[in-house]
Formats: C-alpha cells, sequence, structure tokens
C-alpha cells in the first residue's frame, strides 16, 4: 500500500469530532523489545496527549527499557519520545515516534584485566560505558477504545531502530521491534 | 455476560500476538549460542571478547589470531574446519580491539603494532588462568599472520607455545602487496588475451602495472581489494556466504559493530609499511605454514619467504599449499587444511 493510498484512506475514514470518542490523554505502557528483532527486552513508559486534531494527535512519552543481546551487551535506557499519531473511526493506528535519551550498555560477560606489572589476572567491575541513544520507530496498530469493545487499550506493533553513540567516532545502528500495550488512563 | 462477551471476541488477535511475543523470547533466548566460555579482557581501552569453545579438556589450546585489521574471530566458528578442530582441542577466538565485536573506547593512539602485541600476550596470561593449558598452539591468519608473528618474536612469549600455524600469513605487507599487483596484472593480461570483458580487464592492467606502482595509501589499497576479490583473490571457490540467520541475529556478534569496527580499525595502520622478514629468525617454535596457490592479496611466494626467515630448525617448519583455495584454505579445501594442522599438532 503506497503511502499517499493510506493517508488518503486514513482521510476517508477519518470521525468528526462529535463521532469520535474522547481517549484519555495518559496512557500507561507496556512493551516486548527485541533489539536486532530477536535479543530480547523490556519498555515500561508514560505517553501523553499533547494536541489532538481529530484523527490526529500529537504525543509524548517518556520510557525505561532494557535487553540483552547476549554474550554482547546489556543495555538500559531512559528516553523521552514525541511523534504523530493517525487513528481512524474503526480503530486502526499509524504512528511515526522518534526518541533520545541515555543508553547504558555493559559488556554481557565477566569482565577482566592482566596487571600489566605481572601477577594473575582479576575480574574486574562491568562499569559498561554510557551512550547517547537516538531514535525512531513507526509503528502499526489498533486502538481499542475506538472499536465496539472500548476497552482502553492499544496494541501497537512498532519497527525501526536507535542508535547508540559515540561509538568508534559515530553511531552504531541497532534495529528493533516493540510490540506495546498501552493502558489510557481515565 | 459482558465480559465474557469481550473476552471471546478480543481473543483471537490478542493471542496471536502474545504468541508472537513469546515466540520472539524465546527465539531471542533460547536459541542463542551458549557453549562455552565467553569473558571479556579489558585492556587500555578496549573491552574484547574471548570465547573459549570445543574439547578444553584435551588440555590443548588453539588461539585463534583473526585477520583484517578489524575482522572477527568468530566468523571462524561455524566453518567446518574450526568445528573439527573443536571436536579434538579447545579453541579461543579472540576479537582484538577495535575490531569485530569488541567494545570499549580504545583511543586512536592504542592502535598500534605493540599495543596489540601486548593485547596478544595478556590474551594468552588470561587463557592460562582461566583454562588448564598443556599445550599452546597459535592461528595466525592474514593480518592475524603479521600479529602473531609479531608476538612470537619476542623469545620469553614463545616459553610454553607447542606450535604455530601461519595461514596465509602478512608478515611482509609491503612486499606482499606488490606481488599482489603483479598478481592482478598476470591474471588480467590473460583475461584480456583470452578476450573476457576486455575493457573492464585492460583498466585492472593498466592500474597494475603502473611504474613506478603508487604508494599503498588507503585509496589505493581499497583499490587492490576490489581488484583482488575480481581475480577470486580472497576466495577461489565460492563457498557459500558465512552470514546465516543465526549469525545475524542469534550470536555474540553484531553484525552493525562488526561493520563500524572494521572500517575504524583499518583507518589505524599504515599496512604497507609492515614487515617482519628479518626479525623472524628469532622465532624458534614448530610452525607449519599453509597458504593458497591462488592467494591474491598474500600470493603464495610469501610462504618460502615465511619458511626461510623463521629461525626454527628446518626439522621443525614446513610448507603446505593448497592448489585449489586462495586466501582462505580452511574454508575451501577444509579436509586437507584440518588434515595438515591435525598432524602438525599431534606430533607435539
Amino acid at each position: 500500500m503506497s503511502p499517499l493510498f493510506l493517508v488518503a484512506a486514513l482521510l476517508a475514514q477519518a470521525p468528526t469530532a462529535a463521532e469520535a470518542p474522547s481517549p484519555s490523554r495518559l496512557s500507561v505502557t507496556a512493551a516486548y523489545l527485541g533489539e536486532e528483532f530477536f535479543h530480547p527486552g523490556g519498555q515500561l513508559g508514560l505517553e501523553y496527549v499533547v494536541a489532538r486534531h481529530t484523527w490526529l494527535s500529537l504525543v509524548a512519552g517518556a520510557n525505561l527499557g532494557g535487553f540483552v543481546h547476549y554474550r554482547y551487551v546489556t543495555g538500559l535506557y531512559l528516553d523521552a519520545a514525541l511523534g504523530a499519531r493517525a487513528t481512524t473511526a474503526s480503530g486502526f493506528v499509524v504512528e511515526l515516534l522518534g526518541d533520545v535519551g541515555s543508553l547504558h550498555l555493559f559488556p554481557d560477560g565477566p569482565v577482566y584485566q592482566v596487571p600489566s606489572a605481572g601477577g594473575a589476572p582479576v575480574q574486574v567491575a562491568n562499569l559498561g560505558r554510557p551512550a547517547f541513544r537516538f531514535g525512531g520507530t513507526l509503528g502499526l496498530g489498533a486502538d481499542l477504545a475506538r472499536t465496539k469493545l472500548e476497552w482502553p487499550l492499544s496494541l501497537t506493533l512498532r519497527l525501526g531502530a536507535f542508535g547508540e553513540t559515540d561509538f568508534r567516532g559515530t553511531a552504531q545502528a541497532h534495529p528493533e521491534a516493540l510490540l506495546c500495550l498501552a493502558w489510557q488512563l481515565r | 455476560m459482558e465480559e465474557q462477551l469481550i473476552g471471546d471476541s478480543i481473543r483471537p488477535g490478542s493471542t496471536r500476538l502474545l504468541w508472537l511475543a513469546l515466540l520472539l523470547g524465546l527465539l531471542g533466548s533460547a536459541g542463542c549460542q551458549t557453549e562455552g566460555d565467553y569473558f571479556f579482557l579489558e585492556r587500555d581501552g578496549a573491552v574484547m571478547p574471548i570465547w573459549v569453545r570445543g574439547n578444553v579438556d584435551s588440555r590443548t589450546l588453539l588461539l585463534m589470531v583473526h585477520g583484517g585489521p578489524g575482522d572477527s574471530a568468530q566468523w571462524y566458528i561455524e566453518s567446518q574446519a574450526f568445528k573439527a578442530l573443536e571436536a579434538r582441542y579447545g579453541v579461543a577466538y579472540w576479537d582484538q580491539r577495535g575490531s569485530g565485536t569488541s567494545q570499549g573506547a580504545p583511543p586512536a593512539s592504542t592502535f598500534t603494532v605493540d599495543e596489540y602485541v601486548g593485547d596478544v600476550d595478556a590474551v594468552v596470561k588470561l587463557l592460562r588462568a582461566r583454562h588448564p593449558i598443556d599445550r599452546l598452539f597459535v592461528i595466525g591468519h592474514s593480518w592475524g599472520g603479521f600479529l602473531a608473528t609479531a608476538w612470537l618474536l619476542d623469545p620469553a612469549h614463545q616459553v610454553g607455545v607447542h606450535g604455530y600455524v601461519m595461514m596465509d600469513g602478512g608478515f611482509d605487507l609491503a612486499h606482499g602487496f606488490e606481488l599482489a599487483r603483479q598478481y592482478i596484472a598476470q591474471y588480467a593480461q590473460a583475461q584480456v588475451d583470452a578476450g573476457v570483458d576486455v575493457e573492464n580487464w585492460k583498466a585492472a592492467l593498466a592500474w597494475a602495472t603502473q611504474n613506478p606502482p603508487p604508494p599503498v595509501d588507503k585509496d589505493s589499497l581499497t583499490r587492490l581489494s576490489l581488484y583482488v576479490a575480481a581475480v577470486r583473490g580472497y576466495q577461489w571457490n565460492a563457498t557459500g556466504s558465512e552470514i546465516t540467520f543465526e549469525r545475524l541475529f542469534l550470536s555474540p556478534l553484531d553484525i552493525f559493530a562488526y561493520l563500524k569496527n572494521q572500517t575504524e580499525a583499518l583507518s589505524h595502520y599504515d599496512l604497507a609499511g609492515l614487515d617482519l622478514t628479518a626479525q623472524m629468525s628469532a622465532i624458534l617454535v614448530p610452525t607449519l605454514i599453509t597458504w593458497g596457490r591462488h592467494d591474491g592479496i598474500l600470493p603464495v611466494a610469501l610462504a618460502q619467504q615465511a619458511y626461510d626467515a623463521l629461525g626454527t630448525a628446518p626439522q621443525g617448519k614446513s610448507v603446505v599449499v593448497f592448489e585449489d583455495s586462495a586466501h582462505s584454505p580452511y574454508a575451501e579445501e577444509p579436509d586437507r587444511w584440518l588434515e595438515a594442522v591435525t598432524t602438525f599438532i599431534d606430533a607435539r
């Protein structure tokens, strides 16, 4: 489906203000995170609808998450997100989100040093390395509050990537997938 | 009743999604490569992974020193030859600083031969501390053949090393690249004479026969590498891709870090200035030199040069040339390479 067709379909289905339900602005989110799709992790967050114009919303949020890339790194992050979300009357959701934050990466295994003056190798504290995180996702999902169920939930599959910088003078890409459940607070 | 209705309505979609999430989680965790002993060496800003696999109970350990600079030892793991080596011996795969899937933030000032040699020494000490090793062998491939040779130049490092396997080793990169240029010229001339893709091969011939040849700077190294690939100088017979689903998504190797590291590590070296030939008489350990006949980046003439330069007694060193291989005989003729290496190891 081309983007133009998608936009046209969204416009055709855009409900009037009177038709649309009036969901809460604040949501709690929980997500399964797959760093490079298959390295498991999770994310918890809060999301707030900053502005809403019929079917289009401007959303902002904050997330705390982590993942384990087995035997490479364990990552923890805290980020702030901002993006746009289009929701049809039937509850179909398309969203584009960007985020920036702080990422800390720990080598996933014991770390040793070998004293240069001689002596036995010693295991040292795994302090990891701090990094700046920036990323973006494209999401597709369903807002169940817009369906006849009227559940205050939405379920979204987000695909995208985040960058880790500084890495060798620039950034390292980490593709990611998130299966995100959002609970709209009343 | 309403709850039941809602439950029935929502179940099909949500169940699928829950299964999907569960599947992703299981794939991500259960599919990971958990075998062996995996740990990191932190040294002068670099955090380097070391993966010890295979039959460590044999108390014979092979340290794999990978090529590059910037490549990863973990590429060798899936090869038939190294799987067979692991069945007999322990094999340690170490990713060098700023290479493969290494981490940390090593400063540019640490990308020196001395620093890398110090890393090898620390790796060996760490391996000896974590595993009982009666016999230690070092395998150096390509750039790893330079690095392992450089480490062995110190007689103190040779103590406790039972043998060295140099595979298409870059101990004299200056001469090696000049030989590579000649190899490209010969191959290109043959293609022109045969009327094959004449314009392109004429361009390759012109580049390779410039007299005097241009200095081997980074740009010409890139060009050299492209032509070597074109003349099948890295891989004589296509042996299939090393990039598998498991490698990309379930192994410790992070492909994005690997690609970034590879570029970075290469940028730090003046490879063309590296030549250990005159110092190699200090190496006295038993050495097996294996080389691919069609190696285009480090041509086979270097094998005899290495043999002559080593201080090892004639009965302790030998050359085996693999007639159907280019730069990586372990991948192109695994059975023959394996036989040569295991015969060498088991004799010591």
